[in-house]
């Protein structure tokens, strides 16, 4: 199950893989660059880890919760317009280090609701 | 995610600061529209929802920044093909009587006796000190002159004209907020112009002007453009405008493209662009535009901030505009530090993707003092460095149709 965070995050719940939403990315339009968290590294919910840019707009990617980067696609790194092919791959790993900090965020239609508002 | 900077919609001149906070806020609420009530319209606003355009606010205007196959593969079909923009928003002003000649003298480091009917000139139009208040586009139509200028300086222009104006009796001015323009850039569009407007267009070389008759309207044709390719601007009333479009839209070699890719074009091209590399604080020569001020004028000193401009082109001025390949793969922005053993030499003034060459590039206002082939500079993108090569412009080589060509 995917959880949102407000600014276009998503986390899947049950493995940890963090990704920004198609709504996003259908927005940032070409994918041109991505710089993903450093494996090992600790990191806090809503503080920028990652930058996205697209040709028009470069974005910095907030840590939908706290804990441990794991993991990054290190694939998509080196090829950031494969975000624009598959808008629903991940980005990195995050072993959560506090799972109360899961049910603050926002379910599919939560997400959804605020997005069309 | 947070949009951070927004190049393309942080085109506009005049509002700049304004428009870039409006937008940035406005995408940070995905899927609102941006589109206010004081908003102005081309004659292709209805075309351009009906082909599923993005559109934004651009100097005053809802324009497209993109259509559906996105902004590299609107660039990539032009340079390879054709791309058809719309670029209503730009204005159109025609001025016309016995002293426009010299109101056009008064105005510009140009020598306008020299361009003759038909013929294309590209100018500024200066303040007292020199500075840039636009750049422009001078056409010869015989029975008076046709200028097109940048949509976010339509307002200072305009005054200028008409301020400078009062000093001549025989003087009239025409703002043609009525016609719509479209630009058709790439190696295709000449063979595009050709089908559609006749032969005319096959007599035309680089910088130069034609009126054609289309269904019995009027129609201004230009060979140029804003991208670096080959490729014609052609302007009309809104209907006739419109109709050109629909029929020309149609033609499986023709890409509808929007300002995000106009952008990337004109950046690969080396273009300058008004609210970035130039304003009016800089001169055509710190633009590195000098070969846009005509030699008898140099001669006669009898220019607009000539004392200043003179100056710079014996001694060379203190600010240079200069082309810049970031090393690696990230984008660097307008407004970004430009570094050179930690002292801050100057800014980027536009930076984003090149699609054509697949990497990074970027324009930036430096020191001259720094200007020396393949320096080497830095970008402070927070904490970061990034790598700098001074290059010379333009990315990818211009294809303009000039004469000697076949």
């Amino acid at each position: 199950m995917k959880k949102f965070a407000k600014t276009h995050e998503w986390i899947n719940v049950e493995n940890g893989e963090v990704g920004i939403t198609e709504n996003a990315i259908e927005l940032l339009g070409d994918i041109v660059f991505l710089e993903l968290p450093e494996v090992g590294k600790e990191i806090s919910k809503e503080s920028p880890i990652a930058v996205v840019e697209s040709v028009k707009a470069a974005s910095d990617i907030y840590a939908p919760v706290s804990g441990k980067i794991i993991e990054k696609n290190e694939d998509l790194e080196n090829s950031p317009e494969g975000l624009n092919e598959h808008p629903n791959s991940w980005l990195f790993k995050i072993e959560v280090s506090n799972k109360e900090e899961l049910d603050q965020l926002l379910n599919e239609d939560q997400y959804k609701e605020e997005i069309t508002e | 995610m947070n949009v951070r900077s927004n190049d393309l919609i942080n085109l506009s001149g005049t509002k700049t600061e304004e428009a870039f906070s409006k937008v940035s806020a406005e995408c940070n609420c995905f899927g609102k529209s941006m589109i206010d009530k004081s908003i102005k319209f081309s004659p292709l606003e209805e075309f351009h929802k009906e082909n599923s355009a993005k559109l934004v606010e651009f100097a005053g205007w809802s324009m497209p920044i993109q259509y559906t196959s996105g902004i590299i593969n609107e660039h990539i079909s032009t340079r390879e093909s054709c791309g058809l923009f719309d670029i209503s928003h730009m204005g159109q002003i025609f001025v016309s009587g016995n002293d426009s000649k010299d109101l056009l003298e008064k105005l510009t480091p140009s020598d306008i006796e020299k361009i003759k009917p038909g013929k294309v000139k590209y100018s500024f139009l200066l303040n007292k000190e020199g500075g840039i208040i636009d750049d422009l586009m001078i056409t010869n139509e015989g029975e008076g002159y046709y200028l097109v200028v940048n949509a976010s300086r339509i307002n200072e222009g305009l005054s200028e004209i008409k301020k400078t104006s009062q000093a001549f009796s025989n003087i009239s001015i025409n703002y043609l907020n009525k016609n719509g323009m479209i630009a058709l850039q790439g190696p295709n569009a000449k063979d595009i112009v050709f089908e559609h407007f006749g032969e005319i267009s096959q007599k035309m070389y680089f910088m130069d002007f034609s009126k054609v008759n289309y269904d019995g309207n009027e129609v201004r044709i230009s060979r140029l453009g804003y991208t670096g390719e080959d490729g014609f601007e052609i302007s009309s009333d809104s209907k006739t405008i419109l109709k050109i479009t629909k029929k020309i839209s149609k033609d499986k070699r023709v890409t509808l493209c929007g300002l995000g890719s106009r952008d990337t074009l004109r950046l690969e091209a080396g273009l300058p662009l008004y609210g970035n590399e130039l304003n009016e604080n800089t001169t055509p020569i710190q633009a590195d535009l000098s070969f846009a001020i005509s030699q008898s004028r140099i001669i006669k000193k009898n220019f607009r901030g000539a004392q200043r401009i003179m100056n710079e082109i014996e001694n060379g001025s203190e600010l240079i505009r200069v082309g810049l390949k970031p090393e690696g793969r990230r984008p660097v922005r307008k407004g970004t530090p430009i570094m050179k053993n930690g002292e801050h030499i100057g800014e980027i003034s536009s930076g984003g993707y090149g699609p054509t060459i697949k990497s990074p590039i970027a324009m930036g206002i430096i020191k001259s003092e720094f200007l020396n082939p393949n320096e080497n500079l830095q970008a402070k993108l927070g904490d970061n460095l990034i790598s700098m090569e001074i290059i010379q412009l333009p990315f990818v080589k211009h294809n303009y149709f000039k004469k000697g060509k076949i």
